[in-house]
């Protein structure tokens, strides 16, 4: 890995096309980036915070959004608006049965597959998700996928539950846990089960080394 | 036609998204000629402008929300407006050194790649473009014979990190620097690191930025 030089407010000011007083000024007010500091008080920024500034100014620009509003957009934290849900709505239970046979196919694969609902919250996983999450199977129902996310991405896979719900290939999203970082390329389906959607993703490892995702045999029970 | 810059300087971006989804050639081109004359710089264009629009069009369709046809044709219509727009050289340039810039792999989308040249050329660069689908052996050949400064590479989709990191290798085995861009890039934050890249070059202004740095 490359160790990448810290960038002065000046050098930052001539990548972003903002000054130096309106890069503090947004650090002042809003949090958009928080440099280090030198040993002589000096700003230290990274190359993270240069793209985080450049996405922010096309935010306000290309979409018209207030300055907080694309901080939040650029941090992936702005609200998504849920889908209307049925009235007449048969919830979706969490099925404890290991013998369901789409698990069975789904544990062996080396992929992670995700069963989510119009919230965006897991209904279901195979194994090699709970392994590279660090968690149980069954302690991933109701958990909201965009938590395993890196920040920068989850406006991004946030789109992949948002309505209208639509088919996606090669939806490349980082995901971020305690025990997890990479990206993963989802194809995503919406699934009609028990008269309401869900949506169906299929995750594929595109990180260099690779991750090991295969269960072991007890690890299907759980 | 609204302004296309704003009183405070700021260039109205979604309005020229919106020629490009309508696919107004005629007003987008005019729309390009009011910023150019007010900024006076392909290189503040490109990265106010163009780089923005390009990616609301790339996010557009991404989200489902605009069909392959229509983002193919926007990026026609910025590609011939601003193959058209003539050099903006800076002010007591000097000649800094020769770079070679490429796509890697597969790699068809040249259009970043192209602005990059210009505005590298504008700031003093000798600029070698190989374009896209560039074998990696033929690269290095082609930088043993050009002996550039430093080495762009582009890749909208992601490439195959090992045959990337490789390619690099290679390069800095020769003792060349290597400036990694593209919408590849930009969707992963790790990844010029993860492939041993020198720098990346999220916009056009950030990867002339880099050049200076290295061209010192």
């Amino acid at each position: 890995m490359t160790e990448r030089p810290s960038l002065s407010v000046s050098e930052v000011g001539s990548m972003t096309g903002l000054s130096p007083h309106t890069i503090r000024a947004w650090e002042r007010r809003h949090d958009a980036v928080q440099p280090k500091r030198s040993k002589t008080g000096q700003r230290q920024y990274t190359q993270d915070d240069v793209d985080f500034l450049i996405r922010v100014k096309q935010l306000t620009r290309a979409r018209g959004l207030s300055l907080k509003l694309a901080v939040l957009e650029a941090r992936g934290l702005m609200p998504v608006a849920e889908p209307p849900t049925p009235a007449a709505e048969v919830p979706v239970v969490f099925s404890d049965r290991v013998d369901e046979p789409w698990r069975s196919v789904a544990d062996l694969m080396p992929y992670l597959v995700v069963l989510l609902d119009p919230r965006g919250r897991i209904v279901d996983a195979s194994i090699p998700v709970a392994r590279a999450v660090g968690r149980l199977r069954r302690e991933l129902q109701g958990v909201r996928f965009i938590d395993l996310v890196e920040p920068y991405d989850r406006a991004k896979a946030a789109r992949v539950y948002k309505a209208p719900l639509q088919q996606r290939r090669g939806w490349e999203i980082n995901l971020k846990t305690r025990s997890l970082r990479g990206l993963f390329s989802f194809d995503c389906w919406p699934i009609r089960q028990q008269n309401r959607w869900l949506i169906a993703c299929i995750g594929r490892d595109l990180n260099e080394a690779g991750l090991e995702f295969w269960p072991v045999p007890d690890e299907a029970a759980r | 036609m609204a302004r296309a810059v704003s009183r405070t300087g700021g260039v109205r971006v979604g309005s020229f998204v919106r020629l490009l989804r309508q696919g107004d050639k005629e007003r987008a081109a005019a729309f390009v000629q009011e910023v150019f004359g007010a900024t006076g710089s392909r290189l503040t264009l490109f990265a106010d402008l163009i780089h923005p629009a390009q990616y609301e069009i790339g996010d557009l369709w991404y989200r489902g929300e605009i069909g392959i046809a229509e983002e193919h044709r926007a990026t026609v219509i910025v590609e011939e407006i601003t193959s058209a727009l003539a050099p903006t050289p800076t002010p007591g340039r000097s000649f800094r050194g020769k770079c070679v810039l490429a796509a890697v792999g597969a790699e068809q989308h040249v259009v970043g790649l192209r602005l990059l040249a210009a505005a590298l050329e504008d700031e003093g660069w000798w600029v070698t473009m190989l374009g896209g689908r560039t074998p990696g052996a033929d690269l290095a050949q082609m930088v043993r014979e050009v002996r550039p400064k430093f080495v762009g590479l582009s890749a909208g989709y992601l490439p195959r990190p090992e045959s990337l990191k490789d390619t690099i290798a290679e390069l800095k085995e020769q003792g060349l620097p290597v400036l990694v861009g593209g919408p590849a890039f930009n969707r992963n934050a790790s990844l010029s690191t993860r492939v041993g890249a020198d720098g990346h070059g999220s916009d056009v202004r950030v990867a002339v930025t880099l050049a200076q740095r290295i061209g010192k």
